[in-house]
């Protein structure tokens, strides 16, 4: 003790009763930032088109999904995203051509994985044109994974969530957006099992989208991101 | 079924092959038209006045650069390495004081031996009109001069080293011997000389008043070798959802020339493609070719073919398909033409490389493997008069090719090595200078889903589970 009488000792206490008092305080999670990317692999599939590379099957303005097609969807690069926050939603967000198309698409439209590989000449009998490239009609889904459109949160949801975006981001509340929570899809087949074969829209009644051909509203996916790095205990 | 099918085609194959050769077949022919048999007395000469003269032969040949002949280029070879070979040493036809019936004896020696002619007159030398092959000389050559002898090394080695519609041509042997080795002789002379004997050959026409020794033998490659033709080529497409490469058709335009003198040594080619897309036709890969005459060797011609297939000239609707790359092939054909048949082998070998196409947004990079190819093909001639024939046959084609691979965005495949067997007929009908054929090219067994897209040479092997067409040609 005889090292603490001295004002150096004294000045040593100090900074450590700091310190202490630093550590021991609450430290808030480090914020996230919502990032939203137009997505670039969108296709259709359909039982009249025979050719994968046929060219209304992508870069159309609107696709239309019914029993007898399906629209491919793939953010290509997600697997080299770093810094997807897994605890927050992951979103597909499309939008129809038309509010009461929407309020269908509410009830009919799904969002299954894809389980098999498929590139942009895929088509309604097979993922690719070479060996190995045939699948079921309609591809290859889990339709037991299937989501359906988030509806909007109720006003009850909003008031429990600390974070709003977490039910519902604000984009998803316009009236021709339909978004889907693919947060389980993204830990299953991204994360967990490093393959990126997106998700294939399906709807038994015709539901018209918005297609690649219109960029501003054009299939988008939002992840969370942190924006830095934050110390827990 | 393939399978027997593919067993059935071989066997076809070499029992065609095989009843030709046996057709063919025969004593073997000997230069100058005896049996050889005096080989057998011949002696092997290493010194003296025939190894002297036979230097001496190489010098002057040397001096005159008969290399940059055309058709003397194994002038020097031939007379530098041929074995030299003395025969009949014991046979004296000039003893004066031998009695009736040993100078019958001698005589009767002697024409075994062919050391006299028909008309019982000697003879100096002898050599079988092939490549490599000895020369015999008979004691009446050692009674000659260095100078003639000479001379008669230079003429037997012409008898092996001359293009062979003229090698056995004794008159015009003896005009270009004499061109070499006479006091005047000249670059010019002697180049002259040769261009003039040989084109009277091949012409079957008359040079210095002689005629051609085996005029209807001709070479068509070298008599008309160079070629104009038009091909059609029309695909057998896989299943729509198999294939990326909608390539129904294909136009060529194809001219293959000579440029390079009348031996037909080194061709040259150019061709140009469109090719018919479901909506319209568009400027497909452009083609240069080369075929190099390396050797003859028992008839057969050796050459060397190598070509490009340049997609990077065609429109941009071909360029952004998978088969849109550009190859380089080098192979070496081994061709034997003769008036009842033709066969030609085939090996091959082609880059690998990569074609870019762009679809929906997405670039996708096709990566090809290289390939190895053995071709063999063969047909029947069937003449029907002096100018016009009909052939018939087939060709059986094996590729072997690395994995073709394909990576863009997400999406990311390659397959295992790729097997293409094919086999297809061929028909033709020749009349004058002009040709008519059909062939048509089927895929009868593959690596499992695999068709020619995957190999990615529409100019060489074509697209989809083969093609059937036809084409047109003058040769000229």
């Amino acid at each position: 003790m005889a090292v603490l009488k001295g004002t150096s000792g004294w000045l040593f206490m100090g900074l450590l009763t700091v310190s202490m008092a630093t550590a021991c305080a609450p430290i808030p999670e480090s914020a996230s930032e919502e990032k939203v990317r137009a997505i670039d692999g969108v296709k259709l599939i359909s039982k009249e088109i025979t050719r994968g590379d046929d060219s209304r099957t992508f870069d159309q303005s609107v696709f239309t999904v019914s029993s007898e097609t399906r629209l491919l969807i793939r953010y290509e690069t997600l697997m080299s995203q770093s810094g997807i926050r897994e605890d927050r939603p992951l979103r597909l967000r499309v939008y129809a051509t038309s509010e009461s198309g929407a309020a269908l698409a509410r009830g009919a439209l799904k969002a299954c994985p894809i389980i098999k590989p498929w590139m942009m000449a895929a088509s309604w009998y097979s993922g690719h044109p070479w060996s190995g490239g045939r699948w079921p009609a309609g591809g290859a889904i889990d339709e037991s994974s299937c989501v359906s459109v988030e509806l909007k949160p109720t006003e009850d949801e909003m008031s429990k969530t600390k974070d709003v975006s977490d039910v519902a981001p604000l984009d998803c509340s316009e009236p021709r957006a339909l978004c889907f929570d693919v947060s389980s899809w993204y830990k299953t087949w991204v994360v967990q099992r490093h393959e990126n074969f997106g998700l294939a829209l399906i709807s038994d009644r015709p539901v018209a989208l918005i297609g690649t051909g219109s960029p501003a509203q054009s299939p988008r996916i939002h992840w969370f991101e942190s924006m830095g790095i934050g110390l827990k205990f | 079924m393939k399978k027997l099918i593919v067993i059935s085609l071989f066997t076809f194959l070499v029992v065609f092959v095989v009843s030709i050769e046996i057709a063919y077949s025969g004593p073997t022919r000997v230069g100058n038209g005896d049996d050889g048999g005096d080989l057998e007395s011949a002696m092997p000469v290493k010194s003296g006045i025939l190894i002297e003269t036979r230097d001496e032969a190489i010098q002057l040949l040397k001096k005159l650069n008969v290399s940059g002949v055309e058709g003397l280029g194994r002038l020097i070879p031939e007379t530098a390495k041929s074995e030299i070979r003395l025969v009949g040493r014991n046979v004296d036809l000039a003893k004066t004081d031998a009695s009736p019936e040993e100078r019958r004896d001698a005589m009767e020696e002697a024409k075994a031996i062919g050391a006299v002619n028909d008309k019982n007159q000697p003879v100096y030398a002898r050599t079988f009109p092939e490549p490599h092959a000895a020369t015999r000389f008979f004691p009446a050559a050692l009674l000659l001069e260095r100078k003639q002898l000479v001379a008669l090394h230079i003429h037997e080695a012409l008898h092996r080293s001359l293009p062979e519609s003229i090698r056995e041509n004794e008159k015009a042997v003896s005009r270009i011997t004499l061109a070499l080795t006479s006091e005047d002789s000249s670059f010019d002379r002697v180049k002259e000389t040769v261009s003039r004997e040989v084109a009277a050959s091949v012409t079957g026409g008359v040079a210095g008043g002689v005629n051609s020794a085996r005029p209807e033998e001709v070479d068509p490659m070298v008599e008309r070798p160079n070629v104009l033709e038009y091909g059609y080529r029309s695909f057998f497409l896989p299943d729509p959802d198999k294939s990326l490469s909608p390539v129904s058709s294909l136009h060529s335009l194809k001219s293959f020339m000579y440029p390079f003198g009348r031996s037909a040594t080194l061709g040259v080619g150019i061709e140009l493609t469109f090719v018919m897309l479901p909506e319209r036709s568009y400027l497909g890969p452009v083609g240069l070719s080369g075929r190099l005459k390396l050797a003859t060797w028992r008839k057969s011609d050796v050459d060397l073919i190598a070509a490009l297939h340049l997609n990077t000239l065609s429109d941009g609707e071909i360029k952004n398909t998978p088969i849109g790359r550009d190859t380089g092939t080098i192979g070496v054909a081994v061709r034997r033409d003769e008036k009842f048949f033709r066969v030609e082998n085939q090996i091959y070998f082609t880059t690998g490389s990569e074609a870019k196409q762009t679809l929906g947004g997405i670039e996708y990079t096709h990566k090809y493997g290289s390939i190895l190819g053995a071709r063999i093909s063969g047909v029947g001639k069937v003449p029907l008069n002096a100018t016009s024939s009909l052939e018939w046959g087939g060709r059986g084609e094996v590729l072997l090719a690395n994995p073709h691979e394909v990576r863009g965005g997400a999406f990311e495949k390659s397959s295992s090595r790729l097997r293409v067997v094919s086999i297809g007929p061929e028909v033709a009908y020749t009349t004058g200078d002009l040709r008519f054929s059909m062939s048509g090219r089927f895929i009868v067994d593959s690596t499992e889903g695999v068709s020619l897209d995957q190999i990615g040479d529409l100019m060489g092997h074509g697209v989809g589970q083969g093609s059937f067409g036809g084409a047109v040609s003058w040769q000229f």
